[in-house]
């Protein structure tokens, strides 16, 4: 024995040296994901921003002081501090008119500053330190910008008018690749310099949207212009290529250095022409795994980290966590969802009783405590409660399988008594085929909490004889056999928009072919109210119009309408002046811009 | 002739089993191969919300013992489940009462089945404890086992037919064909199976089946290595000759007369490569690309518990120490194979 043990000495110590890396590793694997909790942004402060939300009275989550607002005497600022922030990964560009992740947004809010903003109410209003004014026609087909005077770039090049205008050029110009800076900037027909400073808008329709519309980013003329004519895409030419990752921008920090996979680095542009950024310098770590990104919170390495529900449940519940900083928690109005593609491509979901019946069979409260550890609340279709657009009368699926059962017979779906699921014939390409009620949910490959939510939804759905399985994709494929529309089901997460009307390329019928109305749904009374809300000028009238329309989708069931996931955030000791807007402490103004730290927390 | 050489490989099995019984890490190594196979094919009644054996309203049926031959691929499909309880609308657990009687498995929960308890740390209800969404996690470790044997087996099984023909086949005919499947045994030598599954499951479903075929089809280097050695020493000895020189055609003299005498090397080979594929799956699923969720395999319970490794360690160790146990024990009896097959090893002792 002594023998066999001295032979299997070194396999022996290699697997248990492997097993206990295992143990160890700093790097484990990603758990935020595009279907997660946190990733938003919204909200105030504590009060209001956790409404609905199970809190525990924990000196810990959201004390007051971290959302201080910067004093007046501006010697207990810490004008030489550096900020620390976490990023989920490396962005693609950081040219705004090519940008299209949320990697990328958070870089475009420090080094761009563009002539219009929206508040964490996400109120638009013109940029005081752009804007000199911006007058709409009164048949609202047009509109003047007048920008400031002496306005420059990072560079020193002044930033005109032209500037305005040739950004736009850009961001229609179908050969370059601006599809997420295209939306709602097509609604302008015409962008035209009157001067240096002036910039008119014409645009295709008299749309109360308008406004959204003209805030589309701004790119340097006199950097992009040279190397048009090479490389009409802006994007793959070498010169291209080189200012797309050292952008010269015209906000508050200016690019200094990147270096891929570890950090980016950001400056005080001294020139800002708004109030003085609290920051002398910015680092942003490139960190993608989020329990690698809590480890480094906790070491001090990082100011901020987005929290996994779980992490925020149990993970930060150490004395380290503790000693690094608090936690931030805020209500989120992003909605987690399952879509079930309805556009006649499978025999189930075609049949608004089906849908109907697995919005039934979902148990939500068990998600809501099991998977959200409690720091989520049911979604209540696709607006959330606390926006203007919410519909009171939306009556919520209850979790009742035998309701959901009645309705699945009542759709023909039978129960066969031989194996216990159940069937239907339906007709396929002409003939006549029997056929069992079982479909496959995508799940996209970072998600932690999507596998728990299905292996729920599936355990309930097998109760009432029907088969739900899961398949996870790696995320790129995940979204390519969405935009094919090659899934029966699908689980992930819409981000609020700023205006109701972007959800005209989610539930409009004539998304359906080139938009995101992934799951095919059409309804006419939606479209009519959706075209109704973009000619309506009058505010209360038209939410009301997005209300209506809202409870049409919710009680039609397109969407399994899962949960609002919360925004969960870590924040160091230091750090003052932070907001929550309905999607997080990013991506509104001033959001990360009122950041500040104290001279007595150096 | 074909007698004799069965004749001789009966005799050279027995020899190779003296000796192997000799090697008693070996000998553990096969106990612990035998139990996870024995869990594996057993695993309804050993875990499951279904009763083994119940009598209810007045009839006695076997819902457990029904599933567990069901799930024998091909047989299984002409096997209806016992009703009620083998249907998975039935909940066995709310229509059987105190006065019914039943015999549950030892541990009475489905590897599916969620509950109001979670990670719940190990306990005699739970032995194991239980996962994020209430599930036991000794009963998915059971049902995980089903997975892990059936991908090691079934894949090295493809593995060892592809290895076996194309090796042979070289080994025997020699010259271009043998020129030919060398290079075609090192160009396959060289593809990263992890990476080669993960984009295979861009086009096809992310399933079992569809792991062990790529598993399978990229495994059987090796095997093929070793028969094509063995055959083309095999091929010029006097018994080949002979049964050549008595009318035997070609296939026939490679598969029963040089095939016997050359398997023993690759069953070495193919007992690791069983560890190998074990080990695959339990990568692929960690990776979540493999076993799908809500079905239980060693992998995919790893990733689960390996989110929750800082606040909920008892989760870990069960699915280590399971991959642990089955690559050791696959490793320990290949070892002993080897060393059992090798004459040069005849004087050692253990």
């Amino acid at each position: 024995m002594r023998v066999m043990f001295g032979r299997y000495r070194t396999f022996l110590a290699l697997l248990l040296i492997s097993a206990c890396c295992g143990g160890c590793r700093r790097d484990l694997p990603e758990t935020n994901t595009p279907d997660e909790g946190g990733a938003g942004a919204s909200g105030n402060s504590s009060g209001s921003a956790t409404s609905g939300i199970a809190t525990a009275a924990d000196a810990f989550v959201n004390p007051p002081w971290l959302f201080e607002r910067a004093p007046a005497d501006s010697t207990k600022v810490d004008w030489d501090a550096e900020l620390r922030l976490s990023l989920r990964g490396n962005p693609n560009t950081l040219n705004p008119v090519l940008m299209s992740s949320a990697v990328e947004e958070r870089l475009k809010e420090l080094l761009f500053d563009y002539p219009f903003i929206f508040d964490a109410k996400f109120r638009w209003s013109i940029n005081p330190a752009m804007t000199e004014s911006f007058v709409e026609s009164g048949d609202h087909r047009s509109a003047t910008l007048v920008m400031k005077n002496g306005l420059t770039w990072h560079d020193g090049a002044p930033l005109t008018a032209h500037d305005v205008v040739f950004s736009w050029e850009q961001i229609m110009d179908e050969d370059v690749p601006a599809r997420s800076a295209r939306g709602g900037t097509d609604q302008i027909a015409k962008c035209t310099a009157v001067d240096n400073q002036t910039v008119r808008f014409d645009f295709a329709e008299p749309y109360a949207t308008n406004k959204w519309g003209a805030l589309f980013a701004i790119i340097p003329r006199h950097i992009y212009e040279v190397g048009k004519t090479d490389d009409p895409t802006l994007a793959r030419s070498k010169y291209h290529v080189t200012h797309n990752r050292s952008p010269i921008g015209n906000g508050p920090y200016r690019f200094v250095s990147w270096e891929s996979d570890d950090r980016i680095v950001l400056e005080r542009w001294k020139d800002y022409p708004g109030r003085k950024p609290f920051f002398a310098k910015i680092t942003l770590r490139i960190i993608p795994i989020a329990q690698a990104r809590l480890l480094a919170f906790e070491r001090g390495e990082i100011d901020e980290a987005e929290l996994s529900p779980e992490q925020f449940a149990n993970g930060s519940d150490t004395t380290s966590f503790r000693k690094a900083g608090v936690k931030g928690l805020g209500s989120h109005w992003r909605f987690n969802y399952i879509g079930l593609s309805g556009d006649g491509s499978n025999p189930f979901f075609a049949d608004r009783n089906v849908r109907r019946a697995v919005s039934h069979a979902v148990n939500y409260d068990r998600i809501v405590s099991q998977v959200f550890h409690g720091l989520a609340r049911r979604a209540r279709g696709i607006f959330h409660p606390d926006s203007p657009m919410y519909h009171d009368g939306i009556d919520l699926f209850s979790f009742d399988l035998k309701l959901a059962g009645k309705l699945l017979d009542k759709a023909g779906w039978a129960i066969d008594s031989d194996d216990g699921w159940r069937y239907k014939t339906v007709e396929v390409g002409g003939e006549k085929v029997r056929t069992r009620l079982t479909f496959t949910v995508n799940l996209a490959q970072p998600s932690t909490t999507s596998p728990l939510v299905a292996a729920i939804v599936a355990e309930d759905l097998k109760k009432i004889g029907v088969e739900m399985k899961s398949r996870v994709l790696e995320w790129a494929t995940f979204l390519e056999h969405l935009r094919n529309r090659e899934f029966e089901a699908f689980m992930s997460a819409w981000n609020p928009p700023v205006d109701p009307d972007y959800g005209w390329n989610v539930w409009h019928s004539t998304a359906y072919e080139s938009q995101r109305n992934y799951v095919g749904y059409a309804d006419k009374r939606v479209d009519d109210l959706f075209a109704k809300g973009r000619k309506c000028f009058d505010h209360d009238e038209r939410m009301g119009y997005y209300a209506e329309l809202s409870k049409i989708i919710y009680d039609d069931a397109p969407y399994v309408f899962l949960v609002n996931s919360p925004i969960l955030w870590a924040f160091d000791h230091r750090l003052r002046g932070v907001e929550f807007s309905p999607r997080g402490p990013f991506m509104f103004e001033p959001g990360i811009r009122n950041w500040w730290m104290p001279v007595s927390a150096r | 002739m074909t007698a004799r050489g069965l004749e001789h490989m009966e005799i050279g099995a027995g020899r190779t089993w003296r000796r192997f019984r000799r090697r008693r890490g070996g000998l553990v190594g096969l106990g612990v191969v035998v139990i996870l196979l024995l869990t594996a094919f057993f695993a309804p009644l050993i875990a499951g919300n279904v009763p083994i054996v119940c009598r209810y309203q007045g009839r006695w049926s076997a819902p457990a013992i029904v599933e567990t031959f069901r799930r024998v691929p091909v047989v299984g499909q002409w096997i209806s489940p016992s009703k009620p309880f083998g249907l998975p609308s039935v909940d066995a657990k709310s229509h059987l009462s105190q006065e019914d009687v039943v015999f549950w498995p030892l541990i009475p929960f489905g590897p599916t089945e969620t509950s109001s308890d979670s990670l719940r740390p190990p306990s005699s209800v739970h032995w194991f404890g239980t996962d994020r969404i209430g599930r036991d996690l000794a009963s998915r470790m059971v049902h995980g086992t089903t997975v892990s044997m059936t991908v090691g087996f079934v894949a090295m099984g493809i593995a060892t037919l592809i290895g076996l023909s194309i090796g042979g086949w070289a080994g025997y005919a020699g010259g271009w064909v043998d020129a030919l499947f060398s290079r075609l045994i090192e160009v396959v030598t060289c593809f990263p199976v992890l990476f080669l599954i993960l984009s295979v499951t861009v086009w096809l479903e992310p399933s079992i089946v569809n792991v062990m075929v790529i598993i399978g089809l990229t495994r059987w280097t090796s095997i093929a290595r070793f028969t094509r050695g063995e055959f083309l020493r095999l091929r010029e000895q006097e018994f080949v000759l002979a049964a050549r020189a008595s009318g035997a055609g070609p296939f026939r003299i490679a598969v029963r007369h040089l095939l016997p005498n050359a398997i023993a090397p690759a069953l070495v080979t193919i007992t690791f490569g069983v560890a190998q594929a074990i080990l695959l799956e339990a990568a692929l699923s960690w990776l979540g690309f493999g076993v799908q969720q809500p079905n239980p395999s060693w992998g995919n319970i790893l990733r689960s518990a390996y989110v929750q490794l800082r606040w909920s360690p008892h989760m870990v160790y069960p699915p280590c120490a399971a991959i642990f146990l089955a690559v050791l024990a696959y490793n320990l009896v290949g070892d002993a194979l080897r060393d059992a097959i090798d004459p040069r090893t005849e004087t050692r002792t253990v």
